[in-house]
């Protein structure tokens, strides 16, 4: 559960502009109605604090922050948002989440925009490096918010405020912000601090900027999201809200959901030859209500289907089995994307869909082999299978060890710097010196490695040479159908050995830093 | 001179303490030790240091199996078991907190799958019956990974009936010294087999979902990789 805080809300009668209607959406709702029909979901008693005075909601977000047990979600109360970007965002495994936008750059594409500070930052707009820039006090604005916030590739760098003075801003945040149960106390104690200096502040500091602003001199990572394929803003006017709830209205946030089901960070079989349209399975069997379980339960009668297949030994079987087991692994990515798209999550639909993924594999094995030797050939074809069956098992509780094992530190942690220090030139210092000391070493040629994964080529071999289950699929049925079960599982004991050596290469040398 | 003693130094538990405890735990028991290990852990002293002790293990096993030693079968056929339990047995005691101590499950599985196929194959097993022995012990592994990951943790007397790695070995070893492996392989798997079935099904039958649905991660992705997660949790990418 989250625990839902609303900014701006006074408890008396809603006289505030988000008590204008959003005349595009069914059922004319007030701006306010509307966001907190969508937040009683989630917290039927989320907290409201009014905004009026800075200090004392400060120190009513402390109030609230010590008092969690939860995640905190806080959103300003002149939101007009999906259903599915709350979702999104109070999902987030980050211990800090701020939906932010990037100030648009004239002759700046938007892609090299996002980039982590250092030297190679902006070598077209911006003549002089960012480390020699001078800190200022933003005051461009997008969509009404001050541009005072510095992103990198995947997290606030730096923030200021009217008296607090950021290098290169380039973002604003543009409201909500998610915080995880554990950085809850550190959340609280930074509204204090900040409450504490609330007359340095201008009138044009966004609350959740501030908080954002304090929580990063605090050193909390704090992660940032695009509104991507889905829509937020903050309104003010009847015209803005018109505005607001016409773009909204027109933009496709089933389609967003149905993206979002897909998962990222697949193979590269798996996103290329799969995940390319296996979500429109996922919101069929969805509508039709299938549960997540049925397709399992689909995806293994397709498993099975495929070894008894190709036990045959006869071609054309051979044939028919490789194209049931690759739909078998489709069916098998779309169970997921049904939990996701559908929210249908359970312990037991994810441990049987873990489970019988091995049990889909391994009962291929079988089967080819079986098929091996009712065509002639001789029962050594057993070794070779109990090879890849041995070799896969243990490639697999390679992965498990190292992702339990107590070596695994999180990252070292961010640096702080003083909340009243007047710029962050500081900071950057620091988080200078500590990107130096973590590119020494063996730490320095991981880091390199991990950089090259920039480059289209290197990012999908590294994907391909560890041999994920798209990959093992796909080598299965395109061998087993054009050639034998011996090709098969040679293939399967080759590939696994390079990828056993090459992902042991790189947890050695991380087990070494 | 006197020394004063620093025992009475912070009792207060450090939370990185506290996980490394909780992880170590899960480690522990993907070696899947049995009763005999565990009997003897507490009899043995230090004990050996875990991975350097099932690397050796694991690189003599295949040795002797290149060298063609166990070729003529009988007794011999006990070696290859002999080497395991007695460089192994002696690792139960250690923490497993060491740098690499990661390895030691990995190690020793692949060490009991390559002892099951070496002697089940010089005693001239059926070999689909190694293939089906394999496959079940292997569920057990992955089941005791899936159920763990999601904070469900197996009853300890599975563990005990599943006999440990070391048991298994033990009979299997013996079976084939005294030349009858092939229906004790059968009579091993069939218990195993049922063993585990019945008691992954009676456990997810009795099993209180909803609360422990909200005890784990609920979207956790238990088949992913340990570099994709913490790339989620962190946004910081380690690729390699």
């Amino acid at each position: 559960m989250t625990r839902v805080v609303l900014l701006g809300a006074s408890p008396g009668p809603d006289i505030s502009p988000t008590g204008l209607r959003l005349a595009a959406l069914s059922g004319n709702p007030t701006v306010s109605e509307r966001l907190r029909s969508q937040l009683t979901s989630m917290d039927p008693r989320f907290a409201t604090i009014p905004t009026d005075d800075v200090a004392t909601a400060l120190r009513a977000l402390a109030d609230v922050a010590e008092q969690a047990t939860e995640s905190l979600f806080i959103i300003p109360e002149n939101s007009v948002v999906h259903d599915e970007l709350i979702y999104q965002i109070t999902k987030s495994k980050r211990g800090a989440l701020a939906l932010v936008a990037k100030e648009p750059r004239v002759g700046v594409t938007e892609d090299n925009g996002l980039e982590e500070n250092g030297p190679e930052d902006n070598p077209v707009e911006d003549r002089i490096p960012i480390d020699e820039a001078d800190p200022e006090i933003g005051m461009n604005r997008v969509e009404g918010l001050p541009v005072r916030v510095r992103i990198g590739k995947s997290r606030v760098v730096s923030v200021g405020t009217a008296s607090h003075a950021v290098t290169r801003p380039n973002a604003v945040v543009l409201g909500p912000l998610h915080v995880s149960a554990r950085n809850a106390p550190k959340l609280a104690e930074t509204c204090r601090e900040l409450a504490a200096m609330a007359d340095r502040f201008g009138a044009d500091d966004d609350l959740v900027q501030l908080v954002v602003f304090g929580l990063v001199r605090n050193g909390v990572s704090v992660g940032i999201r695009g509104r991507r394929d889905l829509f937020y803003r903050r309104v003010t006017t009847q015209e803005e809200i018109n505005e607001a709830g016409a773009e909204m209205a027109g933009m496709n946030e089933d389609r967003a959901r149905l993206n979002n089901a897909v998962k990222g960070a697949d193979g590269f079989f798996t996103t290329f030859f799969v995940s390319t349209y296996s979500r429109y399975i996922a919101r069929w069997a969805a509508r039709r209500g299938l549960t997540p379980n049925q397709v399992t339960l689909i995806s293994i009668v397709l498993g099975v289907a495929a070894a008894a297949c190709f036990a045959t030994g006869d071609r054309p079987w051979m044939v028919l089995g490789g194209v049931l087991i690759y739909f078998a692994f489709v069916f098998d990515c779309v169970d997921g994307q049904v939990a996701r798209y559908a929210r249908k999550f359970g312990v037991l639909g994810a441990w049987l869909d873990a489970t019988f993924d091995r049990f889909k594999e391994y009962v291929v094995f079988a089967g080819l082999a079986v098929g091996w030797v009712v065509s002639g050939n001789g029962e050594e074809i057993w070794i070779l299978a109990l090879a890849a069956l041995g070799l896969q098992s243990v490639r697999h509780l390679l992965d498990f060890s190292f992702g339990v094992a107590n070596r695994r530190k999180p990252p070292a942690p961010l640096p702080t710097t003083p909340l009243d220090a007047p710029d962050d030139r500081d900071l950057r210092q620091k988080l200078t010196a500590r990107k130096v000391e973590r590119s020494q070493g063996v730490r320095g040629v991981l880091k390199m490695w991990t950089k090259a994964g920039k480059y289209r080529a290197v990012h999908w071999a590294r994907k391909m040479i560890v041999f994920p289950i798209g990959e093992r699929f796909a080598a299965i049925a395109i061998t087993a159908a054009l050639f034998d079960a011996r090709i098969t599982f040679i293939t399967l004991v080759i590939w696994g050995s390079v990828a056993a050596a090459y992902t042991l290469t790189g947890r050695l040398m991380r087990s070494l830093v | 001179m006197i020394t004063q003693p620093q025992a009475m130094a912070t009792p207060t538990p450090d939370p990185d303490e506290e996980r490394r405890r909780i992880q170590t735990a899960r480690l522990v028991a993907y070696r899947d030790d049995g009763p005999l290990a565990h009997a003897l852990s507490s009899k043995i002293g230090a004990g050996l240091p875990p991975v350097p002790a099932t690397l050796v293990a694991l690189l003599a096993v295949v040795a002797i199996t290149v060298a063609g030693l166990l070729g003529s079968g009988g007794p011999i056929l006990l070696l290859p078991v002999a080497i395991v339990l007695l460089l192994v047995l002696p690792t139960t005691p250690r923490d497993h907190l060491g740098r690499f101590d990661w390895l030691t499950p990995p190690l020793l599985r692949a060490a009991e799958f390559f002892t099951i196929i070496a002697v089940g194959l010089a005693a001239d097993a059926p070999k689909w019956l190694l293939f089906v022995l394999v496959y079940v012990v292997g569920y057990h592994t992955y089941d005791t990974v899936y159920r763990t990951r999601q904070s469900i943790w197996p009853p300890a007397w599975v563990f005990r009936a599943g006999l440990g790695w070391e048991l298994r070995l033990l009979v299997i070893g013996v079976g084939a010294a005294l030349d009858v492996l092939t229906p004790v392989l059968a009579v091993l798997t069939a218990y195993l087999f049922v063993l585990f079935a019945v008691e992954s099904v009676t456990s997810w039958v009795r099993l209180d979902k909803a609360s422990a649905q909200a005890g784990a991660d609920a979207e956790q992705d238990l088949e992913a990789s340990p570099e994709d997660a913490l790339e989620q949790a962190t946004g910081e990418a380690e690729k390699g």
